[in-house]
């Protein structure tokens, strides 16, 4: 199930995946792979994502 | 032609390494590649398994007559190193989080060619004498796995390359 909110959010942020994935310390093929559903963020990488883009974690990655 | 084989394959592990080397102090794993690499070495040792299991059939049936224990050694670590490395390749947690890896995949492409091109008409002319393969031979066997794991990282990088021009498409 792909995170449209996640990649909604780094849109309204700006930030490019390459960013977003610097930001958080993390490669730009995992922040993909989180958007298009195909890996599941430890709650770590989910907070360190929720922080850059501030938001919650409920708008992030509560599923719809 | 052996020895010259053997010493491209020296040069090829020196570049290797003098990559890795050169990699110190950068990022490495992220969380979801350390979790691909676990998979990617569950495969390797499945394959393993199974390719041993197969090897020991071999020549059991054929004896050394026909096949090198040797030989089939290094060829059962080969294919095992190769589906290893594939699936780390193609599901990006190969090369950590390094941007720029091309040069070092190019620079490997480009040794392995080259040390096939020198060894394999040696090897062929064996086989057509009535030889069969040995250990030595072995090297050719490293430098074509470095050759086609290069092959898979450069078509991986173009699909990413795609991949990123998508995204810079969408915004």
């Amino acid at each position: 199930m792909s995170n449209l909110s996640m990649r909604q959010a780094r849109a309204e942020a700006g930030l490019s995946q390459q960013e977003l994935a610097d930001a958080v310390g993390v490669s730009r093929q995992t922040i993909n792979a989180v958007e298009r559903g195909d890996y599941n963020p430890t709650i770590r990488l989910c907070v360190a994502i929720c922080k850059r883009l501030g938001r919650s974690l409920d708008e992030l990655f509560w599923p719809e | 032609m052996l020895v010259l084989g053997m010493i491209l394959l020296v040069v090829s592990m020196v570049a290797v390494m003098l990559c890795v080397v050169n990699e110190r102090g950068e990022r490495g794993y992220d969380e979801r590649q350390t979790a691909v690499m676990g998979k990617a070495y569950k495969v390797g040792f499945i394959l393993n398994s199974v390719l041993l299991l197969l090897a020991a059939f071999a020549v059991e049936l054929w004896g050394d007559a026909r096949l090198d224990p040797g030989f089939l050694m290094v060829l059962v670590l080969c294919v095992d190193c190769c589906a290893f490395a594939t699936y780390a390749i193609w599901h990006d947690a190969y090369f950590g989080m390094r941007r720029n890896y091309l040069p070092g995949v190019v620079l490997l492409l480009v040794l392995g060619t080259v040390a096939l091109a020198i060894e394999l008409p040696d090897f062929m002319a064996k086989l057509a004498g009535g030889g069969k393969p040995d250990v030595g031979d072995g090297s050719l066997l490293i430098n074509a796995s470095w050759a086609f794991e290069s092959l898979v990282a450069l078509a991986r990088v173009w699909c990413l390359r795609k991949e990123g021009h998508r995204e810079g498409v969408e915004g």
